[in-house]
């Protein structure tokens, strides 16, 4: 946003009024007028001569003198450029610079693959405890009363209170 | 959207549009002939610009080549010389801005639009300010106007440059650096008055501008 301008000083307005007819960039009526205020206002004449005179005085800024080396290494360079087309892959970078929706899109997509990741890995690997203990917890009852895995074992070979466990099953 | 109507009456009017129609077709011979004929006043502004003239003369190439790459979608809609400083507009506005951020001391800016533009204490520490008033030589004449030029800000500088010796009008002028014409107004307005501002010491008495410096006031304050 830019700010806006200070209001014209009396000075810098009648500096606005001369550079626009100096610069013929004032419609007739306009020039009628500062040519008016100019054949009878010294102030106003001496003060369009310092303009012009400041201005005149910038055509003693140093020019530029490139030669023709400069000339040829441009031509040289444009030249390679359509010796060297553009790659695919600076097409492809090219492309998502072009349409910044395809950069969102996939910015978002891989927003939602790592969310699942993050989230669907550690519940699968909780999921795959409780499954391995499932024979544990659905038999809870016999191992709390039995103590002893190895007692149990050893009433199954025997056949000794077969009915006793199954009731419990 | 360029009419026919319009991009014709360029071609007609505009022997530079000819050949950036040629180039168009990768005529190598008339994008020489287009480098050939700009790059001093190409170069010139750019140094004014970013006052390096190494940078300048990258800067040039970098805008030619973007009318090279640009040369298949080219239609007329102005004068060659308003798009082609459109373009150098825009390159020299990249460059400040990565200057800018590159830079370790920031130079202590007036206001807002006025990012590089030296008030006179700082033109007096720039330039052989302490010297008294003398007689100056041509070497002088021509700091004292590079450090005019230096009080402008960047817009001031772009627009007296295209306005002195492009010869663009005002409209013109407002197409490359994409303002209004009466913002190109008011900045060439407050650019000659600037000028004057610095330069009116040295037009009546032959004395440095910056001479002065301790009894600045704030007539000679950068806009």
């Amino acid at each position: 946003m830019t700010k806006p301008e200070t209001p014209l000083t009396p000075d810098q307005a009648i500096d606005a009024e001369l550079s626009a007819y100096l610069d013929g960039e004032v419609d007739q009526a306009a020039r009628d007028e500062i040519e008016q205020k100019l054949s009878s206002h010294e102030v106003y004449r001496e003060r369009l001569q310092v303009l012009q005179a400041s201005w005149d005085l910038l055509d003693q800024l140093p020019g530029s003198d490139t030669d023709e080396s400069f000339t040829r290494s441009t031509v040289a360079m444009a030249a390679l450029h359509i010796e060297q087309p553009p790659t695919s892959e600076s097409l492809v970078s090219r492309q998502l610079a072009r349409w910044p929706w395809l950069r969102l899109g996939g910015c978002i997509a891989a927003s939602f693959l790592v969310g699942f990741v993050a989230i669907a890995v550690p519940t699968r690997i909780a999921h795959r405890h409780a499954v391995k203990d499932l024979e544990l917890i659905q038999n809870f009852e016999i191992y709390y009363y039995a103590d002893s895995e190895q007692f149990l074992k050893l009433l199954d070979e025997e056949g000794l209170f077969a009915e006793e466990l199954d009731e419990l099953l | 959207m360029i009419s026919d109507t319009t991009a014709e009456k360029y071609i007609q009017l505009d022997p530079d549009v000819r050949l950036m129609m040629e180039v168009r077709e990768d005529s190598a011979v008339a994008f020489e002939e287009l480098v050939s004929r700009y790059q001093n006043r190409l170069v010139a502004v750019l140094h004014h610009l970013v006052g390096h003239r190494d940078q300048a003369e990258d800067l040039a190439q970098e805008v030619f080549m973007r009318v090279f790459r640009a040369r298949h979608r080219y239609r007329p809609g102005s004068r060659f010389s308003t798009w082609l400083f459109t373009i150098a507009n825009n390159v020299a506005s990249n460059a400040r801005r990565t200057l800018a951020r590159r830079r370790e001391i920031q130079l202590k800016p007036a206001d807002s639009q006025a990012s590089s533009a030296w008030g006179l204490e700082e033109l007096a520490k720039a330039a052989s300010g302490q010297m008294p008033a003398r007689q100056l030589d041509k070497a002088e004449m021509s700091e004292i106007i590079q450090l005019a030029m230096q009080s402008l800000n960047e817009r001031q500088r772009m627009a007296v440059l295209l306005c002195k010796f492009e010869g663009m009008s005002y409209a013109e002028i407002a197409e490359s650096m994409e303002l209004s014409p009466q913002a190109i107004k008011s900045l060439l307005s407050r650019a000659r008055g600037q000028l004057r501002s610095i330069l009116e010491p040295y037009l009546r008495d032959g004395r440095h501008p910056t001479d002065d410096a301790s009894d600045a006031t704030s007539a000679f304050q950068p806009n």
